[in-house]
């Protein structure tokens, strides 16, 4: 198959730099949000600290001492009358809102993707793009996308697990040499099968999740379709991964060496004065949150070279069946 | 409320109204919280005591109160048309056809739609300054607009100033308590 990877990266680019909407969805592709997260002061509190403290001229260290042992005693003794129904109570919740937050997640990702891959397919046939269009796309296939993101690697992790039971029961048969010959062999076929399948896995579901969203195709169908395409282009998609693999590199070495330019100047900033090295730190975290703008269009830029990828075999594969 | 209301017959609500009725919303979810905090610091014997019980009760709120926030604003939107503090400002969400959004468009909006909203340090919340029909993101991934139902907001601007008293006569006991236990 004569696939044109040049255009495909141009007209993504072409794409994604018309598009602003698509960087800011791209940031919920790759979980790049710039908004939350983070989190301690960087800073450990230890023993060293409270002796500074102690030895310091303004706190006699003995007094202190004994007002922090006190404080500790009393405190253990308030915690251990808190009934337990409290802690099973904070437990409970705490799990239920992590549980949450999982599925919110995992429904977020999806539908960013349903969202992006609509969006791209929409502007490839020159149609105007917005938030709307891409929130309904999003809406209408996020549930099929998830059952295609979660069953396959399901299957794939039972299979894994059944083969690590195989493992530990054959090295408890009774036969000696044999055990350990049956063990090697079932870990050189885990082994294989873990590289074999997640490559696999990962083909299908950049494929099926297209087939799903290009074709409007039930998630089952898409899978089925998707393996059949995996396996007549399966050079081309290779090919375009190394290409996404390789801008990916040149990206993420871009913005490494960035981030260390950054944090580099913040440090210095606060070696020269602290006056310095505060605003730098703000200015530092302003950059960040347009470098994480930059990752979201990054993200959308992949998805988008996957997208016409998918369109671009489609179209040969139909071209061909036509000819004959 | 009209099950059905032509948008062009209201005027769309502007950033600083909106603002001011996300800060009545949070008030409102913050005041059991600090009531229940007002009655652990009265009833508490001693400073370890007292930090203990309000440490849990911040940890607990601390956890639970994204969830609070989305079903308040979930289940408010769907039933009425807007939160509390949307209600006492006289604005009402309504999605392209004029009518107010339903349990699944509301949910949506508070819970993919803030979040796109958020993840540029809340740059789609500022979109309202910039939109042409003061839509945030999230207004334009769910088509819902946000419109003044009557340009009197006197309820809103009493409702926020009456909850911010109270909450700072609560705050102001607290820490009054907390510092007299210290003493």
């Amino acid at each position: 198959m004569n696939i044109d990877f040049r255009k495909i990266i141009k007209r993504s680019w072409e794409i994604i730099k018309k598009n602003k909407i698509l960087w800011i969805l791209g940031m919920l592709l790759g979980g790049a949000s710039v908004g939350s997260g983070g989190g301690g002061s960087g800073y450990d509190f230890d023993s060293s600290d409270v002796d500074k403290i102690k030895n310091s001229d303004f706190v006699d260290g003995d007094q202190l001492t004994s007002a922090i042992d006190s404080f500790l005693t009393s405190l253990s003794e308030v915690i251990a009358k808190i009934p337990p129904y409290i802690w099973i109570l904070i437990i409970v919740t705490l799990i239920s809102v992590i549980i949450l937050g999982i599925i919110v997640k995992i429904y977020l990702n999806n539908w960013a993707e349903g969202a992006v891959i609509g969006l791209v397919n929409g502007a490839e046939k020159g149609e105007e793009i917005s938030f709307r269009k891409g929130a309904i796309y999003g809406i209408r296939f996020a549930k099929r996308l998830v059952l295609i993101s979660i069953v396959p690697g399901l299957i794939y992790f039972l299979i894994l697990i059944a083969f690590g039971l195989l493992i530990v029961f054959s090295l408890l048969f009774p036969v000696p040499v044999l055990n350990i010959i049956l063990a090697i062999i079932f870990g050189f076929i885990l082994i294989f099968f873990m590289l074999i399948g997640s490559l696999f896995l990962s083909l299908l579901k950049i494929i099926s999740i297209r087939i799903v969203v290009v074709e409007d195709k039930d998630y089952l169908e898409a899978y089925k379709e998707a393996f059949t395409f995996v396996k007549k282009a399966f050079l081309e998609i290779i090919i375009q991964g190394v290409i996404n693999y390789s801008f990916g590199c040149g990206f993420g070495c871009l913005y490494l060496i960035f981030l260390i330019v950054i944090i580099g100047i913040i440090i210095l900033g606060f070696f020269i004065h602290v006056g310095l090295g505060l605003p730098l730190a703000l200015l530092g975290l302003l950059i960040l949150i347009v470098s994480g703008v930059f990752v979201g269009a990054f993200n959308s830029f992949k998805s988008a070279n996957w997208t016409l990828l998918y369109k671009q075999v489609r179209e040969k594969q139909k071209e061909g069946n036509n000819a004959k | 409320m009209q099950s059905s209301i032509k948008q062009s017959q209201y005027q769309n609500a502007g950033f600083i109204v909106r603002f001011l009725a996300f800060l009545v919303d949070h008030l409102i979810l913050w005041l059991p919280f600090l009531l229940i905090s007002l009655f652990i610091t009265l009833g508490s014997s001693s400073t370890s005591d007292l930090l203990v019980k309000l440490g849990i009760l911040t940890l607990y709120y601390l956890i639970i109160q994204e969830i609070l926030w989305l079903f308040y604003q979930t289940l408010t939107t769907s039933y009425w048309g807007g939160s509390l503090g949307k209600e006492a400002f006289n604005l009402t969400i309504l999605n392209e056809k004029g009518e107010k959004l339903s349990l699944r468009d509301s949910l949506f909006r508070y819970v993919i739609g803030y979040t796109v909203s958020g993840l540029v340090f809340g740059l789609g919340f500022l979109w309202i300054i910039k939109d042409d029909q003061m839509r945030a993101w999230h207004d334009l991934l769910i088509g819902s607009k946000v419109v003044v139902k009557e340009k009197d907001y006197i309820l809103g601007v009493l409702s926020l100033l009456g909850l911010v008293l109270v909450s700072s006569i609560f705050i102001f006991i607290l820490v009054f308590k907390i510092v007299s236990f210290m003493n």
